[in-house]
């Protein structure tokens, strides 16, 4: 009896604290989706206007057209540059790379993905930036600037992530193709075909990470809300607003309220990114076994 | 192709060191300062040393240690060894979604729920409570793993002398502690290195004294570093450039714990 009753309360116990965690999803679903309900009724479609003057006293405007393209523009720009890049480097340490080449390399960028994103700010702003400025740019914190500091934090997650799914691919199809007679080039296609799966899971974090990062942003992208036209310019993405406007402004306020419907927005592209990822996972799996 | 391929992860492989080295460097002498480690700091931050950020830090991160490995842990059990595979399988979808949801989405919900609901105001309590949020699932995604790893017929031999769940259950953490050793390094790089949700819910960036209550509002490395950055001159970035070393090195530190261990787990 004894025995059964403690039994018992482990297995409440355990289960408690695994389906908070679940629950815990659905809570920030709906907390910052219930916070963003007024601004969603107040300013409605005006919330994707160009304009953002959040504290102008007369008439506030909340449009955050320009932070979201801005966003989008960076986020796209960036991935594809950490897409091939990651994947000629992954490629590279699963056929050619030496042992000792391979596990060098693994290490410094395991290192390098360990720094943390508000001191790759502090990279970007102190040490790039004054590069920048000395090669003449008119704004030390810009685009590129952005651009290459949230290549440097998001590469090694895509090196290590595509380099794993290309090593699980089965020893015995790269022997049969080369036995068929494959060249390199085709032998890489077959194992490119193999890993698919795992690289566009890959390729879809490393855009979700972008399109959610908030120090490297914050600190190194600018802060001008204009929309981009060249990489030298300041820009603003969404993150960058959410984080240094949040923690300044009055609790209830319309201007609060509109912070959470970034807020929103980012989660729900992340959420909606997130079934993309499984979908697609899912039909290439099919797609590979025929 | 091989050659082409070879310059390029060369050409990526020295950005990356380039990147650690010039951190580290750029800040090592000031980490000799006498003082540095021990003083408060003085004049805008331009003279002094960073002991409040320092313990500040150390605080936050023995309360999200002391919140999210028990709750962590336990939820990990359920999921290797007590629940359902389809319930296990989906709970584990579910905190792997909310690993890839970004941190600043953690500090706007801490905001909203334990600063404001709950009255807690920007404090050492709710950053603590929003950082937990963040790294439990983190912990549990990347334990389960290496619980699932144990072999079956260890259970079921365990089972079949006569031991109860809760004691096959303890043999299996036994078995993975190396793993669970592993995930536990992991999750602390997490929490230490995360900017976002902090600086949303607890964070001051000057304080006259060390938190003494959980809800007093505390200072922390990385968002001191911010903070000099971005609002303070030339005079004070010796200090963020010193506070950045100092993490890089602590996360190296981090990561060659986790590679030390998974090399002995190999041989």
């Amino acid at each position: 009896m004894m025995k059964k009753t403690i039994s018992f309360l482990f297995v409440l116990l355990t289960s408690l604290a695994a389906v908070a965690v679940a629950a815990a999803l659905f809570a920030i679903v709906f907390f910052i989706f219930s916070e963003s309900i007024r601004a969603i009724r107040e300013v409605g479609f005006g919330l994707f206007s160009p304009n953002w003057y959040p504290v102008w006293e007369t008439e506030p405007e909340f449009g955050i057209g320009t932070m979201l393209l801005n966003s989008l523009i960076l986020a796209v720009w960036t991935s594809v540059w950490v897409w091939i890049l990651g994947l000629g480097v992954a490629i590279y340490l699963h056929r050619y790379a030496s042992n000792r080449e391979r596990e060098l390399m693994l290490r410094i960028l395991e290192y390098a993905s360990g720094i943390p994103s508000v001191v790759l700010g502090l990279f970007g702003v102190l040490i790039l930036g004054n590069l920048f400025l000395r090669l003449g740019a008119w704004s030390a914190q810009n685009f590129l600037n952005a651009s290459i500091v949230l290549s440097i934090l998001t590469l090694p997650f895509m090196v290590s992530l595509t380099f794993q799914s290309l090593e699980k691919v089965p020893r015995q199809l790269v022997e049969g193709a080369i036995s068929l007679g494959a060249k390199d080039f085709a032998v890489i296609q077959v194992e490119l075909k193999h890993a698919a799966p795992g690289i566009v899971n890959a390729m879809l974090s490393v855009f979700n990470r972008i399109f959610g990062e908030t120090m490297i942003v914050l600190m190194v992208a600018g802060g001008a809300n204009m929309l981009v036209g060249s990489f030298l310019d300041p820009v603003r993405p969404l993150t960058a607003t959410l984080g240094s406007e949040i923690g300044e402004v009055a609790a209830g306020s319309l201007h609060y309220s509109v912070l959470f419907f970034i807020a929103f927005l980012v989660l729900s592209g992340c959420l909606i990114l997130n079934v993309l990822t499984n979908r697609i996972t899912r039909r290439l799996e099919r797609w590979i076994k025929g | 192709m091989r050659w082409t391929l070879r310059i390029l992860s060369y050409g990526v492989f020295l950005a990356m060191l380039f990147v650690l080295v010039s951190i580290v460097v750029s800040g090592l002498p000031y980490l000799f300062r006498p003082g540095f480690f021990t003083a408060w700091p003085k004049r805008a931050m331009s003279e002094g040393g960073i002991f409040p950020m320092l313990v500040g830090s150390l605080m936050l991160m023995g309360l999200v240690f002391a919140i999210s490995i028990p709750v962590g842990l336990v939820g990990t059990i359920f999921l290797s060894e007590l629940a359902p595979r389809r319930l296990s399988m989906l709970l584990q979808s579910l905190a792997a979604t909310m690993n890839s949801v970004p941190s600043i989405v953690y500090g706007v919900f801490g905001l909203a729920l334990f600063c404001v609901k709950l009255g807690f105001g920007t404090s050492l309590l709710s950053a603590s409570l929003a950082l937990s949020t963040m790294s439990i699932p983190f912990f549990m995604n990347s334990a389960v793993e290496f619980l699932r790893a144990v072999p079956k017929e260890l259970r079921e031999g365990v089972i079949s002398l006569g031991a109860s769940k809760f004691q096959s259950t303890l043999m299996v953490l036994r078995a993975s502690r190396n793993g669970i050793l592993t995930s536990l390094m992991l999750t602390l790089g997490r929490a230490f290195s995360e900017t976002a949700p902090i600086l949303v819910t607890g964070a001051v960036f000057y304080s006259t004294k060390l938190p003494d209550k959980l809800t007093d509002p505390v200072m922390t490395l990385p968002t001191s570093i911010y903070a000099i950055v971005m609002n303070l001159g030339e005079r004070s970035q010796w200090m963020a450039r010193g506070m950045a070393s100092l993490m890089v090195l602590i996360m190296i530190f981090i990561y060659s714990v986790v590679q030390l261990t998974r090399r002995n787990k190999r041989e």
